[in-house]
C-alpha cells in the first residue's frame, strides 16, 4: 500500500452518511482517482456504512473507521483505489450473505437485500476479515 | 432529489432528478403510493435527471411497483443512463420492469 491518508472515525448513524461520502470523495480526489469513478465510490460508501449503521451489533464501540488508500500496480495489474471500513460489532461477514435471486418476479422478490450485492458487482475486489476484535471490509477499484 | 409530477390524460409522469439515496428515497415511495391510492392506472417514471441511486432507491422502487401491481396500475420506467442504468442492470430491475428510452415511448407502450 502507498502512504496511508488519515482515517475517519465517525458514529455509525444514518445522519452521518453525507459526511462519510464527503470524506471518501475528498480522499479519492486527493489520491488522483478519476472523476468517473466517483458515483460508484459514493454508492459503495453508502451501502457499507449503512449496513453497519442499520444492522451491526455494536457492543464496545459505536463508531466506524474509514480509510482510503492507493495501491500501486504491477507490470500485470493496474493500480487500485481501496476503501477500508472497520466496525467493532459482532463478527459478521457480508460476503457470506446469500445473493439475491435476480430471476424472481415482482410478486415474490424481496424489496431489500441488494446493498452488498451492488457492492460486489460494482467493485473490482471485496475482502472481509475479523481482525483485532473488529470487522474489516476492504473494497477496491482498478484505476 | 426533486420529484416533478405531471398528470396527463393517459397517466401520470414522475420526473426524478438528483440523487435517490437512503435519505431521499422514502419521498419517492410516498409520492408513488399517493398516486396509486388516488386510482391512477398508469405511472411513467422518468429517470433521465437522476444521477445517483443506491439500494435504498431500488427498495423504494420495488415497494412502489409491488403496490402498483396490486392495484392494477402499470408502472414503467424510462431515461436510464450512466450509473443508474448500471445499477438497474446488476440488480435485475432492468429486466424485471418495462424500460423505455423516452417518455413518449413509455406512454405508448
Amino acid at each position: 500500500m502507498e502512504q496511508p491518508h488519515s482515517p475517519l472515525r465517525i458514529a455509525a448513524i444514518e445522519e452521518n452518511l453525507f459526511a462519510v461520502q464527503e470524506f471518501v470523495r475528498t480522499q479519492a480526489r486527493a489520491l488522483g482517482v478519476p472523476e468517473q469513478l466517483g458515483l460508484k465510490l459514493e454508492l459503495v460508501s453508502e451501502e457499507l456504512f449503512l449496513n453497519v449503521a442499520h444492522h451491526a451489533t455494536l457492543a464496545t464501540n459505536d463508531e466506524v473507521e474509514l480509510h482510503c488508500s492507493w495501491q500501486a500496480g504491477t507490470e500485470k495489474t493496474s493500480p487500485m483505489f481501496c476503501l477500508a471500513l472497520r466496525d467493532w460489532g459482532a463478527p459478521f461477514n457480508p460476503l457470506e450473505q446469500r445473493p439475491p435471486d435476480l430471476q424472481e418476479d415482482l410478486e415474490t422478490r424481496p424489496i431489500g437485500g441488494l446493498g452488498i450485492h451492488l457492492v460486489t458487482q460494482l467493485a473490482d475486489s471485496c475482502n472481509y476479515c475479523y481482525d483485532q476484535g473488529s470487522n474489516l471490509f476492504i473494497v477496491c477499484f482498478f484505476l | 432529489m426533486e420529484i416533478v409530477c405531471d398528470k396527463r390524460d393517459n397517466g401520470t409522469l414522475l420526473q426524478i432528478n438528483g440523487r435517490m439515496d437512503a435519505v431521499t428515497a422514502p419521498a419517492f415511495e410516498k409520492d408513488c403510493l399517493a398516486i396509486i391510492d388516488g386510482g391512477e392506472k398508469r405511472v411513467v417514471v422518468d429517470l433521465a435527471g437522476l444521477e445517483y441511486i443506491s439500494s435504498a432507491g431500488l427498495r423504494s422502487i420495488l415497494a412502489s411497483a409491488k403496490k402498483a401491481k396490486g392495484a392494477n396500475c402499470s408502472m414503467r420506467f424510462c431515461g436510464l443512463g450512466g450509473m443508474v442504468q448500471e445499477v438497474f442492470q446488476v440488480s435485475g430491475l432492468g429486466s424485471m420492469f418495462a424500460v423505455s428510452d423516452t417518455v413518449d415511448e413509455a406512454f405508448a407502450s
